[in-house]
């Protein structure tokens, strides 16, 4: 059995850091499968963080060494999100472990990385490790998602409450004579069907 | 209730209808359609419980679209056992189904019934959420006339 940081989504990430405010900033990593698609789940962590609090926030990018994340970072006021450091090698990991310092920033930080990354920065960077190991999180993309199980469970709740089917649902919805309550828009969306919106 | 406890009410559902677009359904909490209080919800400290349900249309690197919402506060019998308050409340914006709906009425809320609405402001999700969880006390003695 595996056990490692919680599996979260984006949105519960964006959140959870995004509360810090006030707090000085803090980090936060995402640890990403070999098979996860590194920059959708940075740019979907971006665009939550963004919406949580209408700050823009700065994508940074495939430092090319410790020194460059270092100052690409201090060169920005704003909360940022951090890829593109799964090719360093364990050297330029060692060199960031000996410039940690010069990452405590006034604003939240997430560090988007494959595990392999992370294995490697505990073994060649423990002290940074032990700094991000506050808050790291495992990437499921579908982790928010209503499960089958509990998407069945709100459209029954909605057959009972309405006396309709889902198919009577469709056909009036199709003929725009759905009565206009919030709950028929659930419906289609859960339904599948909210091109009918 | 702890972050976990609120995180782990929160959910979503989408109905992509194109590359660029998708149908989300947010949900706080289950429904519950007889408000017995047995259904996932949030819990203030009152005793009071919500659950809401937003509907909204995503538009890759667009500000959501808000097509539908309904937000609902009940309040325990223990607590209006000596207020005599409404045993719920509830905030709709309806899906634009029809053309010709009453503009007032597709934005209203329900002061204890179902079928009793009343006109009320458009307000963000966020603007609920902080009425729903800041607001709506009731007093722990009735006013006196």
């Amino acid at each position: 059995m595996k056990v490692g940081p919680r599996p979260a989504g984006v949105a519960e990430v964006a959140l959870r850091l995004m509360a810090r405010r006030g707090e000085g900033g803090g980090w936060t990593t995402l640890l990403l499968q070999p098979t996860d698609d590194t920059a959708v789940a940075a740019e979907d962590l971006a665009d939550e963080m963004e919406s949580l609090d209408g700050i823009e926030v700065e994508r940074i990018s495939g430092a090319s060494d410790a020194p460059a994340l270092v100052e690409r970072l201090a060169g920005s006021p704003r909360p940022a999100v951090v890829t593109g450091l799964d090719e360093w090698p364990a050297s330029e990991w060692g060199h960031l472990d000996l410039l940690r310092s010069r990452l405590a920033r006034n604003e939240r930080t997430a560090l988007v990385v494959k595990e392999a990354t992370y294995e490697r920065i505990l073994r060649d960077a423990p002290n940074l490790e032990s700094w991000l190991s506050a808050s790291v999180w495992t990437y499921q993309v579908d982790a928010a998602l209503l499960t089958e199980e509990e998407r069945e469970h709100r459209l029954a709740a909605l057959r009972i409450w309405s006396g309709l089917s889902d198919e009577q649902v469709i056909a009036r919805a199709q003929a725009r004579a759905l009565p206009a309550d919030p709950e028929f828009a659930e419906w289609l969306v859960l339904l599948h069907r909210g091109d009918l919106l | 209730m702890k972050p976990h406890d609120v995180l782990r009410q929160l959910k979503q559902a989408s109905s992509p209808f194109s590359e660029a677009s998708d149908c989300v359904g947010i949900y706080g909490g289950e429904k519950d359609f007889k408000r017995t209080g047995n259904r996932p919800h949030f819990v203030r400290h009152d005793g009071a419980w919500f659950t809401f349900t937003l509907t909204v249309r995503a538009h890759r690197g667009q500000p959501l679209e808000l097509i539908a919402y309904d937000f609902e506060l009940c309040y325990p019998h223990d607590l209006l056992s000596s207020i005599h308050g409404p045993r719920f409340i509830r905030f709709d914006l309806n899906p634009p189904w029809h053309d010709n709906d009453p503009r007032a009425l597709r934005c209203h809320m329900h002061p204890g019934h179902d079928d009793l609405l009343a006109p009320a402001p458009l307000m963000s999700p966020l603007e609920l959420l902080d009425l729903l969880v800041t607001g709506l006390r009731l007093p722990e003695e009735p006013r006196r006339a």
